[in-house]
């Protein structure tokens, strides 16, 4: 029963883990590096959750439930947590929706489409946009035209692109 | 196992449940139409787990697992029901292939597909904020789940203006 229910929280507990660590570590750099914190606190969330399911196992006399547990059911739930958490605060990094959100809630006369278009000057995010996307490899720059580089967020593309045409019958909210 | 295999096949039941729905109509508020799936299958199944007196951490375990996994499937979703801009331009380059793109076409495909008026749209039509006279104001009391993620941020700091 101690065991079972020790099992049910391992997840909640790397989870927690996780979080502190993450939020500590971009404290102490004082708002850089913020994908290395995410990176650090989901590696130490996740050795914490390794240590506590090797601690349950040497405890318990039904090793073999309990390996099918966490291999099966704890390591999954914190991955899962996992990436809600980093899109959770992700979310709060980089969304344009939560940003104009919170740009409108702060004035109370409200704003314009082209007060909103300047705010958000869309050649500003494309350059923006472009220089991470050339820094990280994905897009290359030769001659003044732009190329795949890696190809790992075309992989990401087919996918999304795939699965809205499976549930929404188009390939982009503009068509 | 059973909670891995239960949780797996809840899991298949709200996506096919999904699929279906979908085909009918497509929802206006899809993320909540998701949600409300994913919360209808669990609390059917939770009658029938209650009826069969299912262990409760048993229970706990199943909902903590689909509950998490749901969630992301959820979070996924909204990218694929919005178009992301990163991904966008990716696809756009992956068509090109290596032809490649110049950065006037780059910035004319992105000025074809208005994102800043496409994410007002959206605000819009979740009854987020509406339009008075030309302006975009707040729509009654601020959105939870937003006040939640702001109220997060705030742990790193002011959120910086623009992209």
């Amino acid at each position: 029963m101690v065991h079972a229910m020790s099992s049910l929280f391992t997840p909640i507990a790397a989870l927690a883990i996780n979080m502190a660590v993450q939020i500590v570590g971009f404290r102490l750099r004082r708002g850089c590096h913020f994908f290395r914190s995410v990176v650090e606190g989901f590696f130490l969330g996740g050795v914490g959750l390794l240590i506590i399911e090797a601690l349950l196992i040497i405890a318990d006399q039904t090793r073999g439930d309990s390996v099918a547990m966490a291999l099966l059911v704890n390591l999954p739930t914190y991955l899962a947590l996992s990436y809600c958490y980093y899109s959770f605060v992700q979310l709060g990094q980089t969304s344009i929706r939560l940003r104009m959100y919170s740009e409108i809630a702060s004035r109370a006369s409200g704003v314009t489409i082209e007060e909103m278009e300047r705010e958000y000057d869309e050649s500003a995010l494309t350059d923006m946009r472009l220089r991470r996307l050339i820094e990280s490899g994905d897009i290359l720059e030769k001659d003044g035209r732009y190329f795949i580089g890696r190809r790992r967020l075309l992989v990401v593309v087919h996918i999304i692109f795939a699965a809205k045409h499976i549930l929404l019958g188009k390939k982009s909210e503009f068509e | 196992m059973q909670i891995f295999l239960t949780t797996c096949a809840l899991l298949v039941v709200s996506v096919l449940a999904q699929i279906v729905l979908w085909k009918i109509r497509l929802p206006d508020q899809q993320i909540k139409a998701l949600l409300v799936i994913f919360a209808v299958v669990f609390g059917m199944w939770l009658v029938g787990a209650i009826v069969f007196s299912m262990a409760l951490l048993e229970v706990l375990h199943v909902g903590l697992f689909y509950m998490s996994v749901s969630l992301c499937y959820v979070i996924t979703y909204s990218a694929i029901e919005a178009d992301s801009p990163t991904l966008s331009l990716i696809h756009l380059l992956g068509e090109k292939r290596a032809q490649g793109c110049s950065g006037e076409e780059i910035a004319r495909f992105l000025t074809r597909h208005s994102f800043v008026r496409a994410r007002l749209a959206v605000l819009a039509h979740s009854g987020l904020i509406r339009d008075q006279n030309g302006r975009y104001v707040m729509a009654g009391k601020h959105s939870l789940p937003f006040r939640v993620i702001l109220g997060f941020r705030k742990v790193y700091g002011s959120i910086p203006k623009g992209g």
